[in-house]
């Protein structure tokens, strides 16, 4: 039994949780996400390389909420966005058990809000280069040939909404897409209702989105989606210093008014 | 199905000078819904009315649109025409072809076709527009008054004289405020305490009003009618109820030597000190930063030498929250010290003294007791100099006003001082002499004329000491500005009168607005030039901006009245143009709680039959919001709609501008 099921199973056996979201090796030789209730499948559970998803896409679905106690095993980036979702209100501490796992792949079991502030702040670690680079190339280009570039990549969107679906901060229960009275975003895969979904997309999570970078994987058609609201949280910590994902009790820059805050885009 | 008129009126030539009203009224009767369409003079006026109320009744109108003025004119007057009509009166909206089309555009085809678009747009929003009604608030009938100058206390008198309760605060020791430390005031030269006085006892008397002085607004929360204010009451380290106002204390304080507010710094106080003889109330107050006690424990002679035991050492600061209906906030001004102006010595000169110090000079409760004698060497001046506009109306500066008071009381300081040093000479340099008012121009006429006080025209550019002298060099502009050089024993400055420096952190404190220079800004310049844009908050006095005493006064009973109106009203009718949310989708992140600036939004509890929890979700307290709808651009999941303004509305409007077809043109 490896230290991951160790702790899980200790988590079953005195009855802390009913329900464990973890990885497990999928039929097609990759991972996927498994749900157990049950000691016995504790042997399914693993970590590797692989288990990338961000689990706590799952926290908000009333399937897994109705289960009451819960436990995650998650990395940085779910962290981040328990961390997040606790500052809207959205997780309470205690609400769950998180089995984290370190950059160098050991678990270990956090239950409490301060303890995952301080295991994000010991785990740090840098975006890929190669984002980086490819936000550096775009941020390079004239404002001409960003807007060519971004309706180029628009214009591939079939409107699938993955990026929607494993974003764990994407947790409302009616999306801005799905009102029809009135229809503010067109729903046809065509140039402008691409433009407007991912605006709309972008703008709902600045300053939010903690950089899992889920919705770029998930997304069929590559589009370097993490890049958008990556450049937009730059640009709110360089005004604001805020960065999301890092406090529970983080106030969304964008909506709290701090008496130091600058006003010199103010003309 | 919509049966929707269209009503455009020319307002005389206004409108109809630039925009073709008929052929406006021609395009809009083309909109699907619109039954009846027509153009008039002036739809305001009595027939003008009467064509919307026949209208209604022969084509069984169910909306009205208006082309006119700006909403904020004639909104409440054509919402009462279509509400006489039987017709919910928000069905009847304005479209703005005045402020927004003829005023601001040349006559011409464009001109009419803008107005046309924006006659069709408002259609839309009247097709999607739902009945919504006034909403009724209580009114606490209590007022807050804040300052206890002159200006706070007549607002004070003037509403516990209707019969309200009033609480007063003031966060020095003592009302009474600047005029208190006035020796005479102009143009009649009554003395400013012996008019004063009577007034502030009368505060303390009187059985509506309670007075807290030496308290400061901690915070503030609510709107009009419902107000909660905090109240920090300062400790004073005396037992107010136990102090008889003996000044024993006072008198057996071994400290001595602290600079005295009260004076301008020109005398001294003890560290337990009453801040003048007649302050309101009657209790004195220990300076904690200047108290052996507190700086070592050594030191009990005020305790030991009360009396009636009322000194208390370890009173704390207290918190007091009070619910009030409305303010008025009277909070005045201060000028600026002698240290603001390199020019004139940056304050290192003794005998350089501003407006207020040359004021407790020739007060006879004054540190000389009414002598002019200079602060240097106590000597009587011979000649002073007086400065007009110190600072005032000086760009360079960053006081770019008038501070108003300063050459009336400038003409009083040299009339005062030729009074009491007969022998003396006094030279007056300023800019211009603005003396309007009742009986002001005579009063400075007089000054000129029977007491023989020196107008030179123009500036001072240096004051510098030399021999026991100090010179003024300046200019005077009426002899072709030729230099002028004085040897003066003592220059008074008359500096600028600015704002508070806490003055920026109680308008946040208060949600009020202020100007660039920290006077708080009036709603409207001419016509509510007392009320703030804060529903239920007024202005007095000299912190809107500098003012004297019988202007204060006026503003003071000004704002009296609207608060008296105020309550006179049981019940407070408002706007539903409110902010509703959808608690079914609400997921209850709050980020419009955050967003928020009048604190409308509650955390609510779903719960299930069992009582048990489902989910928190946002719910808006409607006496609270003011339908500024930030909450609703904040929502992601657009769970939060503005009454009045919903989502609906506005698409349907953005809609119908991007769908003109040929026949609306």
């Amino acid at each position: 039994m490896t230290e991951l099921q160790n702790i899980a199973k200790k988590l079953f056996d005195d009855g802390s949780i009913n329900l464990l979201i973890g990885y497990s090796n999928n039929e097609n030789g990759g991972t996927s996400a498994i749900f157990i209730d049950n000691s016995a499948d504790i042997d399914k559970l693993i970590y590797n390389e692989n288990c990338h998803q961000n689990l706590m896409v799952y926290f908000q679905k009333p399937e897994v909420k109705k289960f009451g106690k819960l436990a995650f095993v998650v990395s940085l980036p779910g962290l981040k966005s328990v961390l997040e979702i606790a500052s809207e209100n959205q997780i309470k501490d205690g609400d769950a058990y998180f089995i984290a796992i370190d950059k160098d792949g050991n678990p270990s079991l956090l239950q409490d809000f301060h303890q995952i502030e301080d295991f994000i702040t010991n785990n740090q670690t840098k975006p890929p280069m190669g984002l980086l680079k490819l936000m550096e190339k775009i941020n390079n280009m004239t404002r001409e040939e960003r807007w060519q570039y971004w309706t180029d990549e628009f214009s591939k969107c079939i409107k699938c909404y993955a990026c929607r679906s494993v974003c764990p901060l994407c947790y409302c229960t009616q999306c801005i897409t799905d009102i029809n009275i009135p229809q503010w975003i067109s729903t046809e895969s065509s140039p402008i209702g691409n433009l407007d979904w991912h605006i709309a997309r972008a703008m709902h999570l600045a300053g939010r989105c903690i950089g899992c970078g889920e919705c770029m994987k998930a997304c069929p058609v590559d589009i370097p989606l993490a890049l958008l609201t990556a450049n937009l949280n730059k640009s709110i910590a360089i005004h604001f210093g805020d960065e999301p994902g890092m406090k529970a009790d983080y106030k969304y820059p964008l909506s709290h008014y701090k008496l130091e805050d600058k006003e010199n885009f103010i003309r | 199905m919509a049966r929707i008129g269209v009503f455009i009126c020319h307002c005389g030539e206004n409108i109809a000078s630039t925009v073709d009203c008929g052929k406006v009224a021609e395009i809009s009767s083309k909109i699907p819904g619109v039954v009846f369409s027509t153009d008039y003079k002036y739809m305001c006026s009595d027939p003008g009315q009467t064509l919307i109320k026949d209208a209604i009744k022969k084509y069984k109108l169910t909306g009205v649109v208006v082309g006119a003025c700006s909403p904020r004119m004639h909104e409440p007057t054509f919402r009462k025409v279509v509400a006489s009509e039987g017709i919910n009166p928000f069905f009847c909206e304005m479209a703005n072809i005045r402020e927004h089309c003829s005023w601001v555009h040349p006559k011409g085809e464009e001109t009419t076709q803008k107005a046309a678009d924006t006659i069709r747009i408002l259609v839309e929003k009247v097709r999607n527009n739902e009945p919504l009604y006034p909403i009724k608030v209580p009114v606490t009938k209590r007022a807050l008054v804040i300052g206890g100058g002159i200006a706070g206390i007549q607002a004070s008198l003037d509403i516990a004289n209707a019969g309200n309760e009033v609480i007063l605060i003031e966060k020095e020791p003592s009302i009474g405020g600047h005029m208190a430390q006035l020796s005479e005031t102009f143009p009649t030269l009554d003395c400013s305490q012996c008019i004063l006085t009577p007034r502030m006892v009368e505060v303390a008397q009187h059985p509506n009003i309670t007075l807290m002085s030496y308290s400061e607004v901690e915070s503030l929360e609510g709107f009009i009618g419902n107000f909660k204010a905090t109240i920090r009451k300062k400790a004073r380290f005396i037992n107010e109820e136990l102090c008889n106002g003996c000044g024993d204390c006072t008198l057996k304080c071994p400290i001595k030597k602290i600079p005295d507010e009260f004076n301008a710094e020109m005398g001294k106080r003890p560290a337990i000190y009453v801040p003048f003889p007649q302050a309101v109330p009657n209790k004195p107050v220990i300076d904690k930063d200047n108290c052996t006690h507190f700086k070592n424990g050594k030191c009990q002679f005020c305790k030991t030498n009360c009396s009636a035991g009322a000194i208390d050492f370890d009173q704390q600061d207290q918190l007091i929250t009070v619910d009030v209906g409305a303010i008025v906030v009277a909070t005045g001004f201060t000028i600026k010290g002698t240290d603001f102006f390199p020019e004139y010595g940056y304050g290192k000169y003794k005998d350089v003294v501003t407006g207020l110090q040359f004021e407790r000079l020739l007060s006879s409760s004054g540190p000389t007791l009414g002598e002019v004698r200079r602060p240097s060497d106590g000597k009587v001046p011979k000649k002073v100099v007086f400065i007009a506009c110190a600072g005032s109306r000086d760009p360079a500066k960053g006081i770019e006003y008038c501070s108003k008071i300063c050459c009336m009381y400038t003409a009083k300081h040299a009339m005062l001082y030729k009074h009491k040093v007969p022998d003396g000479e006094a030279d007056i340099f300023y800019m211009d002499i603005r003396a309007g008012g009742k009986n002001y121009e005579e009063f400075v006429r007089r000054a000129v004329e029977e007491d023989d006080v020196n107008y030179i025209r123009g500036r001072v550019s240096k004051v510098y000491e030399k021999n026991g002298k100090l010179i003024v060099r300046g200019v005077d502009t009426l002899l072709n500005s030729t230099p002028v050089e004085i040897e003066a024993d003592m220059v008074v400055l008359a500096t600028a009168s600015v704002a508070h420096s806490d003055a920026e952190s109680l308008a946040q404190k208060l949600h009020i607005s202020y100007d660039s220079y920290n006077f708080f800004s009036e709603a409207h310049p001419k016509l509510r030039p007392v009320e703030t844009n804060t529903a239920g908050i007024t202005l007095a006095g000299a912190c809107q901006a500098p003012k004297d005493i019988p202007e204060s006064v006026a503003q003071a009973s000004a704002a009296a009245s609207k608060t008296i109106a105020l309550f006179s009203q049981d019940l407070l009718t408002r706007e539903p143009i409110i902010a509703v949310s959808n608690k079914s989708t609400c997921v209850g992140c709050f980020l419009c709680q955050s967003v928020c600036p009048y604190l409308a939004i509650e955390r609510e509890e779903i719960k299930d039959r069992n009582g048990n929890i489902i989910k928190t979700v946002a719910s808006i307290n409607s006496g609270l919001c003011q339908g500024c709808g930030t909450c609703v651009a904040f929502c992601r999941s657009k769970s939060i709609d503005l009454q009045g303004y919903t989502n609906n509305q506005v698409f349907s409007e953005v809609s119908a501008l991007f769908e003109r077809s040929e026949e609306y043109v």
